[in-house]
């Protein structure tokens, strides 16, 4: 009867039904795409010289924002990750600067980074301080750190062996860096789909006490995440300073809350446990399109900070308003013309 | 019976806020030493809350939001717009009064939009607030522009420049009348035990009758009031709006809150600890100072101290739950 009832439901239903097909990514993907067409066509956008920095602004932002996600599944946080790129940024830059290439600077870059949120997953989870006092109190700690670097945390007049890999790209636009985050964000999501650590990850920010029960150790799974966010933040910081021939080390204070605004935006759950990386991935480039499309469409750089507060605020509250009820509402609509020929059969 | 039971009693526990009492007098001993006595100078001594009245002020409040399990990093940006309608206000209307009724306004407007999406929907108050810091330091960018406004009348810097019998500045009795207003509320008054009551268990509270959305309101929104009185403070001593003035202060008046005991996770709330550790922090700055280190050192002590206290808060902690299954 049952199986029948809903055959028969399913008929009628054959024809397209947005309502069956919407989920959050969906919709966040939409809406990007609308932001990227109107800026895509308003502007002088398409010229390759803004699409190539567009996509280099994506290509850190991606890295350290996969490496957030990651970390705010679990329900923690860190909000020192911002400083902690400057660090892994100056390290390589001055490893650069020697002469070193880049098999040598780039694992300098991530070994830096392993040690600075290191530093925070033994805080955290040996001594149980909640994450994001642990991370603030980090970041007063680097902060303090920026001027005890030789020549004020700043690295000039950096040379080729430096900046080629911010500066190459294929097909005349496309940033190698581009390509690297890329191949970063395919590999985790392979890894988010397939390995089995993802899984003690939802476990943990799901419900701690029943992945004890399940035979998870959380510290251990969020001590591993924090080195792996270490790793991710060294890569990223490489990404992010390579374009540029002066690396100023306090120039990313403050970028974990673009961040944790991708992230944010892209749905994952600040609680823990809710959350993908494909939503995260096009929060980035939401979040990347506003700040570039303030620039193209003539605002000043002042009106960046706003729009981005009130794009966070909107697309909160967007997850937040029960998309089940409102699929609902939608099949109400969509299947008005069937009730009534219900209605007329009984 | 009453006699032996007390005798049992150890005579001295260790309590958090014996720490930081410990721990602010170590230190001004401490740079006592270092910068030869200039410290001990009443002058001295009392002009250390100068540089942190502001964070003090909005300290007090964050203790209160903090206490639920909340969290407002939105109060440096609200100040800073604050200052920056001020200024603005005051530049094309020569008129203080209006000035500062606007500044107080925006403060109420900016706690009021903060408080309805935090006690209305479901949004967790570190996003909110992290939306809102974007929003309110962006607003009062597109308001200011370049402009720094820094013309005020004559009498307004009286609160940074005057002082009582010219030893303790007025800054600081404002700080300690707020401090004991908010203790008064804070230790007295139902609202301090509603507050730990949400931050303990919010469901519980609920069940037992507390306005869980009423109160959270109220808190946010008073945050956002206690930073407009912030700004007004700032500028008195620093007669220059713009705004990125606040844009480290969030993160300093955090960390006072938490150097103070209160707990993080909601539940556990200590004005008196907050009071102190603002101290702690003058006497750190003004120390810093004194020996001739400036900058981003005392960020880089303060960090350490923070790590260093919540270390310690973690042991005691432990070390009451031995106590407690023994």
């Amino acid at each position: 009867m049952m199986a029948k009832s809903s055959k028969i439901q399913g008929e009628a239903n054959n024809r397209f039904n947005p309502a069956k097909i919407l989920n959050k990514e969906m919709v966040l993907g939409i809406i990007t795409l609308i932001a990227f067409v109107v800026l895509y066509s308003l502007t002088n956008f398409k010229t390759e010289a803004g699409l190539t920095t567009f996509l280099k602004d994506v290509s850190y932002l991606l890295t350290a924002s996969i490496a957030l996600t990651l970390i705010i599944l679990t329900g923690n946080i860190d909000i020192s990750a911002g400083t902690m790129m400057g660090l892994c940024g100056y390290a390589a830059a001055y490893v650069a600067k020697l002469g070193y290439e880049f098999y040598v600077y780039i694992p300098v870059a991530i070994v830096v980074g392993v040690l600075l949120a290191g530093i925070n997953g033994i805080i955290i989870t040996r001594f149980k301080v909640p994450s994001i006092v642990a991370t603030l109190a980090m970041i007063n700690v680097h902060l303090g750190l920026f001027i005890l670097l030789p020549s004020g945390g700043w690295v000039e007049n950096l040379k080729s062996n430096f900046t080629f890999l911010g500066t190459t790209t294929i097909l005349g636009f496309i940033p190698i860096i581009f390509i690297i985050s890329l191949v970063i964000l395919a590999f985790f999501l392979v890894f988010m789909k397939y390995s089995r650590f993802s899984k003690k990850i939802y476990a943990v920010g799901g419900n701690n006490h029943a992945a004890v029960l399940a035979g998870i150790n959380p510290d251990r799974v969020v001590m591993q995440l924090f080195l792996l966010e270490g790793v991710l933040i060294g890569i990223s910081s490489i990404l992010f300073y390579t374009p540029k021939t002066i690396v100023q080390a306090n120039s990313t204070y403050g970028m974990e809350m673009l961040f944790i605004t991708a992230t944010v935006v892209g749905g994952t759950s600040i609680m823990g446990g809710k959350g993908k990386l494909v939503g995260t991935a096009i929060g980035v480039v939401l979040v990347s399109i506003i700040n570039r499309a303030m620039i193209f469409l003539g605002f000043q750089d002042y009106y960046s900070n706003a729009v981005q507060g009130v794009v966070i605020l909107i697309v909160v509250l967007l997850a937040v308003i029960d998309l089940k009820k409102l699929k609902q509402y939608l099949r109400r609509i969509l299947s008005n013309n069937q009730q009534t020929v219900r209605r007329e059969n009984s | 019976m009453e006699h032996k039971k007390a005798a049992k009693k150890p005579k001295f526990t260790i309590t958090y806020i014996g720490i930081l009492i410990a721990l602010l007098v170590g230190l001004i001993a401490l740079f006592a030493v270092l910068a030869e006595g200039t410290i001990l100078k009443p002058s001295v001594l009392f002009g250390l809350t100068e540089n942190v009245t502001e964070v003090g002020l909005m300290a007090l409040a964050l203790t209160f939001v903090i206490t639920t399990g909340g969290i407002d990093l939105s109060v440096g940006s609200t100040m800073a717009l604050s200052a920056v309608m001020l200024g603005m206000t005051y530049e094309t209307t020569n008129n203080i009064a209006l000035a500062i009724f606007v500044s107080f306004l925006t403060g109420l407007a900016c706690g009021v939009l903060n408080g309805v999406i935090i006690a209305k929907t479901k949004i967790a108050p570190l996003v909110t607030t992290l939306a809102t810091m974007s929003l309110y330091y962006g607003i009062a960018r597109i308001i200011s522009g370049t402009n720094i406004f820094s013309t005020y009348p004559e009498g307004f810097t009286f609160l940074a420049e005057k002082k009582l019998f010219n030893i303790v500045p007025y800054q600081f009795i404002l700080f300690v009348v707020f401090y004991i207003i908010f203790a008064l509320f804070f230790y007295r008054a139902n609202i301090g035990r509603y507050l730990r009551a949400i931050g303990y268990n919010e469901k519980a509270a609920k069940f037992m009758g507390v306005g869980v959305g009423t109160n959270k309101f109220f808190i946010y929104t008073l945050t956002g009031l206690m930073c407009s009185l912030a700004s007004i403070i700032y500028l008195s001593r620093l007669p220059a709006a713009k705004p990125d003035i606040g844009l480290n202060l969030n993160l300093e008046a955090i960390t006072a809150v938490v150097l103070g005991g209160t707990n993080i996770m909601g539940g556990v709330g200590s004005v008196s600890g907050t009071f102190i550790a603002v101290l702690i922090l003058g006497v750190l700055r003004k120390g810093l100072q004194l020996i001739g280190l400036g900058g981003n050192i005392y960020n880089f002590i303060l960090g350490i101290l923070l790590v260093i206290c919540l270390i310690g808060f973690s042991y005691l902690d432990y070390v009451k739950k031995k106590r407690l299954r023994n």
